[in-house]
């Protein structure tokens, strides 16, 4: 399994939706650091803890954005894992998990 | 203007009465922190925002829905207040940016926050996306509303409430809306085109419409100061 921390892998102040919008952007993320591990390792998680927040436009984009990127809900399921191991932010995995479910694969552009 | 910075941004020196003036101003009453400034989003920029509040008093700890909220605004200035071809801000000199500051108010106990853009504003941004403009026309027949601008933005507000759009538009709002929520105290006043709409964490508090554009947004946070403080 490949172990992502996006504040050490990343940033530690995530940004807006896309990329025009200036660094530490949800497609930023998505495209470079968490397509790229999903595409090299069977399984991938995600932790989520001890950034400075988590904009919406930038979870959204981030994992709803998956989805619209031709990844299947239930592949996703299978091989993503999302976690927070710090109380703060022990919400933050539900939120992803939650936008993943809302996308919608033909809805390519949210803004 | 010396505490937020603005002339020092201008290059304009300051003589030394009128900064004893301003550190006389700092110990007696609001501290204000710089303005931050930017065309993109900027998490460290707006992390300060918090962190100098820290730097003042170790009691402050920066909260993460403070960091959003805050972000959420800088995004949408960025994302729709410019998004017009035929919009030419009212102080072109000074493009299409965001501004944002903090200040602590010890006086009254609280914590303001502002974000400001100089763009269409919401009302008008409203006109120009379809998609949104129909859900808040929904929005506005559902609650009674007329289309004045205050009433435009309550209805922005309450549709980013909703979990039913495919559009993230309005989310924003309700995230920026969720600093108040969260710190269980406090307002939330969104200045927008002719708007004027101030809302608390259970919804609108106080609306009005202005007789003139503001030249932009102006979005301003008041927290009690003590959600900052460590447990």
């Amino acid at each position: 399994m490949r172990h992502i921390s996006i504040v050490a892998d990343f940033t530690r102040y995530p940004g807006g939706r896309y990329k025009k919008h200036g660094d530490g952007s949800g497609e930023e993320f998505r495209d470079e650091v968490l397509i790229p591990a999903i595409e090299e390792h069977t399984q991938v998680e995600v932790s989520l803890d001890d950034t400075a927040g988590y904009p919406s436009s930038f979870l959204e984009e981030a994992f709803g954005g998956l989805v619209r990127q031709g990844y299947a809900k239930d592949f996703l399921k299978k091989n993503l894992k999302i976690s927070a191991s710090k109380p703060e932010f022990a919400a933050y995995p539900e939120i992803a998990w939650r936008y993943i479910q809302e996308a919608s694969v033909t809805d390519k552009s949210v803004a | 203007m010396q505490s937020l910075g603005v002339l020092k941004m201008l290059g304009i020196k300051v003589g030394k009465g009128a900064r004893d003036e301003v550190l006389s101003e700092w110990q007696s009453e609001i501290v204000l922190l710089p303005l931050q400034t930017g065309t993109k989003t900027d998490g460290e920029a707006i992390a300060r925002l918090q962190n100098w509040l820290v730097e003042l008093s170790e009691v402050f700890d920066p909260k993460l829905f403070v960091f959003e909220g805050l972000s959420e605004a800088v995004v949408n200035a960025i994302d729709h207040a410019y998004s017009s071809h035929s919009m030419t801000p009212k102080y072109p000199f000074a493009g299409h940016r965001w501004w944002a500051t903090s200040c602590f108010d010890p006086v009254n106990g609280s914590l303001r926050f502002f974000v400001y853009d100089q763009g269409i504003g919401i009302p008008a941004t409203l006109a120009e996306k379809a998609d949104w403009a129909e859900r808040v026309e929904t929005m506005l027949t559902k609650l009674g509303l007329s289309h004045g601008d205050a009433n435009l933005i309550e209805g922005a507000v309450e549709v980013g409430k909703t979990r039913t759009g495919l559009s993230e538009r309005g989310k924003g709002l309700n995230q920026m809306l969720d600093v108040v929520r969260k710190a269980g105290g406090g307002h939330m006043r969104i200045l927008s085109g002719s708007g004027d709409l101030s809302l608390d964490g259970h919804g609108t508090i106080a609306k009005r419409t202005h007789s003139s554009h503001i030249g932009g947004t102006l979005i301003e946070w008041s927290i009690p100061y003590d959600v900052l403080v460590k447990a």
